[in-house]
């Protein structure tokens, strides 16, 4: 222990008389340390912090495979009923979410909902904090259960708040229950604030198309794979329609299920970081390398007067973990500090049930990153100085002819960090070039000048269409009336948006009606298209005389799936289930709805006014910069009816970058890691490199002394450096691929093995080594010879 | 480039040598003159710091004086450039020094081949010269060693050979038996006086009484001054 605490004691000796070099390997470590911290606390909440829920292991979600198909539309309440003969599966929860109007008292706000079955919160395994779950299930229960997070943000934590009255879109409701404060649940945006009692028809949030989510416990000790056979088998029992689709019957885990997108990019960007934490470590490792060759002499009369082995590695390790540790602590202070400013910068689609924090889970990886950190760096030069050859170091040879090559420690350290590097300048290079091209892909309109804003019309308010159609077309009319308006329209489906669900109807041409092809429902008004620049291919724009027919405007995509080859304009169509019938005035270019990375898909338009949607998305295109007018459009709107909350007033250009986040996320991530972990390979090369041609100062001499000119010494330090980065470069591309293709659903339009990138990414290093390594080989070039070769 | 004596290979007038460090003025010659011609063998003595070294360092064109003029085999060496200087080192000038001097990362050969490959030979060339030249050293066998790898001695001839091999005018060498036995130091003064006898011109630093007998002449030195001839 004595031994320990002087050695300790001795390290922190040595650092305090070498501040620049302390601080230094200081700053290194904290960098790499913070940044992996802040990293591992997103990748932590989101895919292996607890649930907030009892047992959250035996939660599973039940989807169907296909997507856009409404896996549960046809007879929702059949499919829960089917819970009675599922022996392994005891709770079986539907969920519906949406978002409502929250009236009664202060403020009206939108807050997330869900409507929910009975077992809901039983699935969660969850009791009431103060109240109970809804005292009745059936269509006209109006009790509901609020989240801790609205009891506290709306009602301040009264505790008397059970058995009063809320308004949920102009209902009132009773609030039965407040669920704990660790009990959340993902909604449409955020989390959910308000649960009400779902019975399979009522439908509160009043869209035409409802995806339930289906929510289910299994019993202790069965595996997802048999409560999914179980499932099936009771559907075939029942010789159920939707028997034929239970192939794409899909169980999943909860924790998978809300975590699973993000999982391959997280990965990533958690091994980005580490790699970013390594040449942190490497650069320290680099530098106590450098200066034990430098303190050789001092460790050799250490020796001499008697250190044994394991002192000398004491004192080496020591070092390290005080750095490291400094470098811990600091970065402690520093994530605690920008947590907040991370969680804000989070795209939505990144899922935390949790907000992000600096708990005992978080600190104990950076305590143990950190001492992991030091003792890493530290043991390779303590082992290395903790034999130092006495005789030769006494008697001075060899010094000054120390070199990259004959330090090989410090060459393949060099190495494995250029390596490194460039594997990280790659990845960040794939996705830079990715994220460029689909910012760049025509989103099928003109979003520039163009104004949105989300209106959920009270349902109370507005009790039949005529009303509301009334209701819109006034806000139209005064929203037209603004000066600098050039056209205005409502759509139920705004291309591009999170929050909107889209409804897939089978269309049908009549002499096929055996041959529907899902086609995206929208809702316009009649200048929809020239409000969102979506360019006219055959045929027309609609009018407002078209109110009175039935008229449709169709896709590209639809045209061609429909009608290859022909000109649908005057054509007929039928849709869902019920056959409406059409006819085509119009076919207008695609959109992207889903994404930018998504294809479109076959779409059609129908006028709002035949039956218009309780939900609408107001979109404005003006002759100027569409910002300007948000004052005037809120009056407008307002004007119209004053309690109506708008909610997402924003440009489609923000429309645009929303969509594309989780691209921008990680590729700033991966491109500030990449940076980061640039700098620190030129700083720690530099430094590095400075010093190896410090120590072959003798041998420059010797060269000088047998003819070598200024310029080959010049030439023969660079060689030194540049070659280890090419070959470290070259290694990097070569193995690059392998972690970009945890990234691959996340590139667009680049091929993950683009040889220009690669190319680039080298020559980009090559280009920096030169740079780093051109002022230390000057420097070498104008060594004093004489000096050189007599200095002792 | 001012044509002078042709019969003195080494010309100094009146040489000084100031270091300057931390604003404080060493001198470290001081007017030292003296003329060497060639063929001749020529041993400087004298203590410690005297600055036998120094004088030495200037010879070989490692270093300029503060003031003073040298002319080495007729040629005015005060305005040469670092490019033309490093050409005659390389050309004209072997070095022999006490540490040996030898890189450590190359092999006896590699290093014995370094002053050719500054003079632009091919690597064939180079390698044929070197070796021949290891040969005259006893060396053949230790070719591909590394300088670690062999006694002092056998350094010390590595370093022999590698003044040599480009058929120098002049070897300069400081105390090139301080690190060796008595029985290597004799060898590598053997060496020295058969190049002597072939016509090299040698100008040895040496603290042993016994190697000045080598010498048609001796150099005392004191303290930055020739005190005697």
């Amino acid at each position: 222990m004595s031994i320990c605490l002087e050695a300790l004691n001795a390290a922190w000796t040595f650092l305090k008389r070498k501040p620049a070099f302390a601080g230094s390997a200081i700053l290194a470590l904290t960098i790499g340390i913070v940044c992996c911290s802040l990293v591992f606390n997103i990748f932590y909440s989101v895919l292996l912090k607890p649930l907030p829920f009892p047992d959250a292991d035996r939660m599973i979600y039940i989807q169907g495979a296909e997507e856009f198909l409404n896996l549960f539309s046809e007879n929702p309440a059949q499919f829960m009923e089917r819970r009675e003969y599922l022996h392994n599966i005891p709770y079986l929860a539907a969920i519906e979410n949406g978002i409502v109007n929250l009236g009664g008292e202060g403020e009206p706000e939108r807050v997330g909902a869900a409507r929910v079955t009975a077992d809901f919160f039983k699935v969660l395994q969850t009791t009431m904090f103060i109240g109970s779950t809804f005292q009745g299930m059936t269509s006209f229960s109006d009790d509901v259960v609020i989240s801790y997070a609205l009891w506290q943000h709306k009602f301040k934590l009264d505790r008397q708040i059970i058995g009063r009255t809320i308004r949920v879109n102009g209902t009132d409701y009773t609030i039965a229950g407040v669920l704990p404060r660790h009990i959340v649940f993902p909604g449409v945006v955020g989390n959910v604030d308000v649960y009400l009692p779902f019975v399979p028809g009522k439908d509160i949030f009043n869209s035409e198309a409802i995806y339930y989510e289906v929510l289910g416990r299994v019993r202790p000790g069965i595996d997802i794979t048999i409560a999914r056979q179980e499932m099936v088998s009771v559907m075939r029992q029942s010789g159920d329609q939707f028997l034929e689709s239970s192939k794409k019957l899909q169980f999943l885990s909860f924790r998978y299920q809300i975590s699973e997108a993000s999982r391959s990019y997280l990965t990533f960007i958690q091994l980005s970081v580490s790699f970013v934490l390594l040449i942190a470590c490497v650069n320290v490792t680099a530098l106590l390398l450098a200066r034990g060759i430098a303190r050789q002499r001092e460790l050799a009369i250490m020796a001499t007067l008697g250190a044994d082995r394991r002192r000398l590695i004491l004192l080496g390790l020591w070092e390290g973990i005080i750095l490291a540790g400094t470098g811990g602590l600091l970065g402690i202070i520093l994530v605690s500090v920008s947590i907040d400013k991370l969680s804000e910068w989070l795209p939505l689609q990144i899922h935390t049930l949790t907000p992000l924090s600096v708990d005992w889970v978080v600190v104990t990886f950076m305590l143990l990153i950190s001492v992991g950190t030091g003792v890493f760096s530290s043991v390779m030069p303590a082992l290395r100085f903790s034999r130092p050859d006495l005789n030769e170091l006494m008697k001075d040879a060899g010094i000054g002819t120390t070199s990259l090559t004959t330090s090989r420690g410090l060459k393949y350290i060099l190495f494995v960090e250029t390596v490194i590097t460039t594997v990280l300048l790659i990845g960040a290079g794939v996705m830079i070039f990715s994220y460029s091209r689909l910012i760049n892909v025509n989103p099928g309109f003109t979003p520039v000048n163009v104004l949105t804003v989300d209106l959920f019309p009270n349902a109370n308010q507005y009790t039949n269409k005529n009303e509301l159609s009334q209701f819109y077309q006034s806000i139209l009319d005064k929203i037209k009336a603004i000066p600098g308006v050039n056209y205005a329209s409502f759509s139920n489906h705004l291309p591009l948006t999170r929050h909107h669900t889209s409804s897939v109807f089978g269309v049908f041409r009549r002499d096929a009606p055996d041959s529907p092809i899902p086609g995206i429902y929208n809702q316009t008004s009649a200048e929809y298209f020239l409000a969102m620049g979506i360019s006219l291919r055959r045929g027309r724009f609609f009018t407002r005389q078209d109110e009175s027919y039935k008229h449709v405007i169709i896709n590209e995509s639809l045209s061609h799936r429909l009608f290859p080859n022909t000109d649908p304009v005057g054509k007929v169509i039928s849709i869902g289930a019920v056959r409406n019938e059409f006819d085509i005035i119009g076919v207008v270019g695609d959109t992207r709805q889903f994404g930018l990375e998504l294809p479109p898909r076959p779409a059609f338009y129908i006028l709002t006014s035949t039956n218009p949607s309780s939900f609408m998305s107001l979109v404005i295109r003006s002759k100027s910069a569409p910002k300007q007018l948000e004052s005037q459009v809120r009056e407008a709107i307002w004007s119209v009816d004053p309690e109506l909350p708008l909610r997402h007033m924003k440009t489609m250009t923000q429309v645009i970058s929303e969509s594309v986040e989780v691209w921008k996320f990680i590729t700033l991530m991966m491109l500030a890691f990449a940076i980061i972990a640039l700098i620190m390979t030129i700083i720690g090369f530099y430094s590095v490199f400075s010093y190896s041609v410090e120590c072959k100062f003798r041998e420059y001499g010797i060269r000088m002394a047998l003819g070598a000119t200024p310029f080959c010494i010049f030439l023969s330090a660079m060689r030194d450096g540049t070659v280890i980065v090419i070959t470290g470069s070259l290694v990097g591309a070569f193995i690059a691929p392998i972690g970009i293709k945890l990234l691959s659903s996340y590139l667009f339009g680049v091929n993950p093995f683009d040889l220009g990138i690669y190319a680039l990414i080298v020559l980009i290093m090559i280009g920096s080594a030169i740079t780093t390594c051109i002022v230390p080989s000057s420097r070498a070039s104008l060594f004093d010879p004489s000096a050189a070769l007599w200095r002792q | 480039m001012v044509e002078l004596n042709q019969q003195n290979l080494i010309i100094m007038n009146k040489i000084t040598r100031i270091f300057e460090a931390n604003e404080v003025e060493t001198i470290a010659l001081s007017m030292v003159s003296l003329e060497i011609a060639k063929g001749e063998f020529v041993a400087i003595q004298g203590p410690s710091g005297c600055g036998k070294s120094t004088l030495l360092s200037i010879m070989g064109l490692l270093d300029q004086p503060t003031t003073g003029t040298y002319s080495l085999d007729s040629i005015e060496t005060a305005e040469l450039s670092g490019r033309q200087r490093a050409r005659i080192r390389n050309c004209k000038i072997g070095f022999i020094f006490q540490a040996f001097n030898l890189i450590g990362d190359l092999t006896i050969l590699e290093n014995v081949m370094l002053p050719l490959r500054y003079r632009g030979w091919t690597t064939k060339q180079r390698e044929e010269k070197a070796q021949h030249t290891l040969e005259k050293v006893d060396l053949e066998n230790r070719m591909n060693h590394f300088p670690a790898q062999l006694s002092g001695g056998q350094q010390q001839r590595a370093a022999v050979a590698r003044a040599i091999v480009g058929d120098p005018i002049i070897v300069l060498a400081d105390e090139p038996t301080g690190n060796l036995d008595s029985k290597n130091a004799e060898s590598v003064m053997e060496i020295l006086a058969d190049l002597h006898h072939n016509g090299t011109t040698i100008c040895m630093v040496t603290h042993d009484p016994r190697f000045s007998t080598y010498a048609n002449h001796t150099i005392p030195m004191f303290d930055g001054r020739i005190v005697d001839r």
